[in-house]
């Protein structure tokens, strides 16, 4: 009959099994095994599934990579069209600050508020309005 | 030369070790690809993908560490983030994947466990091949996948149990996504 401790018995039968040290003593794990016959016929399955594997082998596998990996070292890594973005808005945002701050003191600070919401914007959404959509082409 | 040396050369810049490195691992580690993902030329992406990125990652191997270990970690990543965006949740069982060979086991039997382990999720048949097929360690195992030793345990049974019952008649509903 299957009982609370099975799962844990069932597991540790596996692992010695399999040549591995285990959480459970092997002499309690016997002496489970004479008495529950669900653990017993799990780890003789278990057995049979590794007999029955054992003559097969992993199959050799060619390919070169190479060609194609080494046409991707010779190139400098592209850098993140996020970070281009990015940059390109701190720019921008610094631009109009400066000429801004040559300007009329009551509309100083309208520009660059307009500046930095488009900015945030741009930066939180992650959005490049000029991409082309390849799907709608 | 060793891994180590080999890497060590890479670092200082000789182009034909990284070469080196990659002549001596693509075999392993596109078998290991196909075995994850079922399909040779996903595979084959990955497998580039995973080589790249330990390309741009190698002062960071620990050079005491075996270096198909790391490696191994970079390429399942590699492998499940394929999966996932690829959302290759059909499996097709008609697919013939070659994953094992023996001279004595009879091709009907072959086939049948090829056919099995297709019907495993990613994870279950990857377990199942780097234990019964690989021969690594529970620890090994433990290492290559990122988990707790008793995780490995409860994962490598519940492979076992859906690959027997796939051996047995019916395939076992592939699960996923899981990891």
């Amino acid at each position: 009959m299957e009982t609370p401790r099975c799962d844990a018995i069932v597991l540790s039968a596996m692992a010695w099994m399999d040549g591995e040290v285990a959480p459970i003593d092997r002499a309690e794990i016997d002496a489970h095994m004479l008495t529950c016959r669900h653990c017993a016929s799990e780890i003789a399955a278990l057995r049979l599934l590794a007999e029955r594997l054992a003559p097969a082998s992993r199959a050799a596998v060619t390919g070169d990579v190479w060609p194609a990996i080494e046409a991707h070292l010779d190139r400098p890594r592209a850098i993140p069209a996020g970070l281009v973005l990015t940059a390109a808005a701190v720019f921008l945002l610094a631009w109009r600050a400066l000429e801004a701050a040559a300007m009329d003191p009551l509309t100083w600070w309208t520009r660059p508020v307009t500046v930095g919401v488009a900015a945030l914007l741009f930066l939180c959404l992650r959005v490049n309005p000029f991409r082309v959509e390849p799907r709608l082409v | 030369m060793d891994d180590s040396a080999t890497v060590q050369r890479c670092l200082k810049g000789e182009p034909d070790a990284f070469r080196m490195l990659l002549e001596r691992y693509q075999g392993r580690a596109l078998g290991h690809a196909i075995a994850i993902i079922r399909n040779r030329d996903d595979a084959q992406d990955a497998v580039q993908e995973a080589f790249l990125n330990a390309h741009r990652a190698l002062h960071t191997f620990d050079r005491e560490r075996v270096f198909y270990s790391w490696f191994y970690a970079i390429l399942r990543n590699c492998c499940y983030k394929l999966l996932a965006r690829r959302r290759m949740d059909a499996v097709d069982h008609a697919v013939r994947l070659d994953l094992l060979e023996s001279p004595t086991l009879p091709v009907d039997d072959r086939l049948a466990i090829e056919r099995a382990l297709a019907g495993l999720s990613p994870t279950d048949r990857e377990v199942v091949m780097l234990r019964h097929f690989d021969g690594l360690s529970y620890a090994e195992l433990a290492a290559s996948l990122g988990i707790p030793i008793g995780t490995v345990m409860s994962r490598l049974f519940n492979a076992r149990k859906r690959l027997r019952d796939g051996l047995s008649g019916g395939l076992a509903p592939a699960q996923t996504g899981e990891r």
